[in-house]
């Protein structure tokens, strides 16, 4: 489905040509059915032409879930490892039974198509806000990768754009379209468990960590690695090639980021899911005994908790309110405090979290307009809750949040960790 | 009352601690503890390594604390980094948080001197401290040959956002560069939303027009 000048001449030129098809005078021209929509396939003018951004281990599993749709049709690839990009073209190719995957090295020139209507963006979290602003401000709606944001700044910008915009917007927290996590937010959502009182979320790892920088190597030329395109808004640092892999560079947000970021930005959004997608929470105190316990202006309590955990597989959450609880994780399944919470009905068990599910809702929502699950103010408010819930550790004391003026009450430190600035000539 | 639906299997239990041991194996050297307040002897170290002639590496990480525990002290030290290629993004992390007038002028006397990628990293750092000082010096740099630092310019006077930018910014709607137009539009668009944050929507409104 493309919404630009390409579209109105596409089907111009079908029209054209059907119609011309008719008259004695023109060579006959061959349409393929596929072309028209025929045979099962779905029609040019109802397919989403879709463009990938830094398309590495996560990038190629999602790729897979775009391409499963029948009403996608994927046509670049954006990498700065010429590696990668030749990967992608081999998949989508052979896929398509074509040669025509498009390659480039600068994500602009993808941005650049007409064609294009909507990009996948599974670069290091690094790149993530940079280049999901800058896919809004060139018209295209996106699937994004998570951590979405690096720190609270980020978070906001990337919700103004997206309004501002108007793209359809969809972080890749995948299991907001997983039954079973589903039906346990609703659970709490809805009341169904009394009154809400605490809601736990799994961070895998609360420590604060800091980018480093690794001795220098040679680096290699722009064609095989484009170094200054990979740190793209990073601060600088020499090449090594151990931080190509996104696990080691500025994973989880560089200034201070690990597991509270990595995990919480599923799990915290489930939670926020929760509680209806409210504003984050407005006090976070210091970690004690493996918890850290973050505070809504309603008084609920948000958890991040190492342990304790029923063993439901990785991302759990828990949501407790005054007559009953439920638990969800990974493996698809739940357990609940009463069977009555079922209401006599049965919750699909779909472990592993697929991202299908929720590829499918981004496209339809770019289809119909709609906001999808993961859209950017529900991202933003998951990641700032993240994100704050890191300044407490990093600072190690408690520090409350002012919703309206995004600022932490009285804390200079804490309101100097809400930004970093980003290496030029990188701008939000 | 308790109710489990499905009795977790080995291979779940599994995963857990898997996931666990991965938490506890999250590398140790990054991570910092920060004082309770800033602390001057603290900020005194970490300048003591910026005057040094320690590796950019080590330089680098110390440009990240000080903009936790830098004072408008640490600013004579730090701004000479930008003029260098490799520290001055690290630099204007520091400087971008730094309180007070000292970052802003530093800044500000940067810009006058630099250019290119250098000058544009410069110009957005001054944005985003939305240095109402720096909209004459922005309004000149509107009309740069180079097209990133005029957008730059046009964005950094967006966030500002007062009269004096507003007004250079409609000046520049009619500009050549499809780049820098582009761009100016986009920093008109910043002021009118902050028009409308402040309740002025007749002026917001005169701008979209």
């Amino acid at each position: 489905m493309s919404h630009g000048q390409t579209q109105t001449h596409r089907r111009q030129f079908l029209k054209t040509a059907v119609s011309a098809g008719g008259a004695a005078v023109v060579a006959p021209t061959i349409i393929p059915s596929s072309a028209l929509g025929l045979d099962g396939a779905v029609a040019p003018s109802e397919r989403v032409v879709v463009g990938g951004i830094g398309i590495g281990n996560r990038g190629t599993y999602d790729l897979g879930c775009f391409l499963e749709q029948k009403d996608v049709h994927f046509v670049a690839v954006c990498d700065v490892k010429e590696t990668r990009r030749q990967a992608v073209k081999k998949i989508v190719d052979e896929k398509y039974g074509t040669v025509n995957c498009d390659m480039v090295r600068d994500f602009r020139e993808l941005l650049d198509r007409a064609d294009i209507d909507a990009v996948l963006i599974a670069t290091g979290p690094n790149w993530h806000a940079t280049a999901a602003m800058t896919a809004a401000k060139a018209g295209k709606d996106m699937y994004c990768e998570k951590p979405v944001t690096k720190n609270i700044s980020q978070s906001l910008i990337l919700a103004d754009t997206m309004r501002r915009t108007a793209r359809v917007f969809q972080a890749g927290t995948q299991r907001r379209n997983l039954p079973h996590f589903a039906f346990a937010c609703e659970l709490a959502r809805t009341g169904k468990l009394g009154k809400l009182k605490k809601i736990y979320a799994h961070p895998g790892g609360m420590q604060a960590m800091m980018s480093g920088w690794l001795p220098a190597e040679p680096e290699p030329n722009k064609e095989t690695v484009d170094w200054d395109m990979y740190l793209g808004p990073a601060a600088w640092r020499p090449f090594n090639a151990k931080l190509l892999d996104g696990f080691n560079f500025e994973k989880g947000g560089g200034l201070v980021g690990g597991g509270v970021l990595e995990w919480g930005s599923h799990c915290v959004d489930l939670c926020q899911w929760a509680v209806g997608d409210c504003l984050p929470p407005v006090e976070y105190n210091a970690p004690k005994d493996g918890q850290l316990v973050a505070r809504y202006d309603n008084g609920v309590e948000l958890i991040f908790r190492e342990r304790g955990w029923i063993p439901l597989g990785s991302c759990p959450v828990r949501f407790e309110g005054e007559t009953g609880w439920v638990e969800a994780g990974d493996s698809g399944k739940l357990v609940l405090s009463s069977p009555e919470l079922l209401a006599g009905g049965t919750v699909a068990e779909i472990g592993g979290y697929p991202a299908t599910y929720h590829v499918r809702d981004f496209l339809d929502c770019v289809k119909s307009r709609a906001q999808a699950k993961g859209n950017a103010d529900a991202a933003c408010n998951a990641h700032i809750a993240c994100h704050a819930a890191n300044i407490a550790l990093h600072l190690d004391r408690q520090i409350k949040y002012d919703n309206r003026s995004h600022e932490f009450i009285g804390d200079q430190q804490a309101n100097r960790l809400r930004s970093e600035a980003l290496r030029e000539p990188w701008r939000l | 009352m308790f109710w489990i639906e499905n009795v977790p299997t080995t291979r779940q239990w599994s995963s857990s601690v898997i996931l666990f041991l991965a938490a506890l194996t999250i590398p140790a050297a990054a991570a910092a503890r920060a004082a309770d307040v800033p602390n001057a002897s603290h900020e005194k170290e970490l300048l003591a390594v910026l005057r040094s002639s320690a590796p950019a590496s080590e330089k680098a990480i110390t440009c990240k604390q000080l903009a936790i525990h830098g004072s408008p002290a640490a600013v004579r030290d730090l701004a000479p980094l930008l003029h260098d290629p490799q520290l001055a993004s690290w630099a204007r992390i520091a400087l971008e948080a730094i309180p007070g007038t000292a970052a802003d002028e530093a800044l500000r006397r940067a810009a006058d001197s630099l250019h290119g990628r250098a000058l544009v990293g410069t110009i957005n750092s001054i944005g985003v401290r939305r240095d109402t000082s720096a909209v004459k010096l922005l309004g000149a740099h509107l009309q740069d040959d180079e097209s990133q630092v005029a957008s730059a310019a046009a964005v950094a006077l967006g966030y500002i956002g007062n009269g004096p930018a507003t007004r250079l910014l409609r000046q520049s709607l009619s500009g050549d560069s499809v780049e820098v137009r582009s761009a100016v539009v986009e920093g008109c668009v910043l002021c009118a939303e902050r028009l409308v944050a402040a309740g002025k929507l007749g002026e917001a409104a005169a701008i979209y027009d």
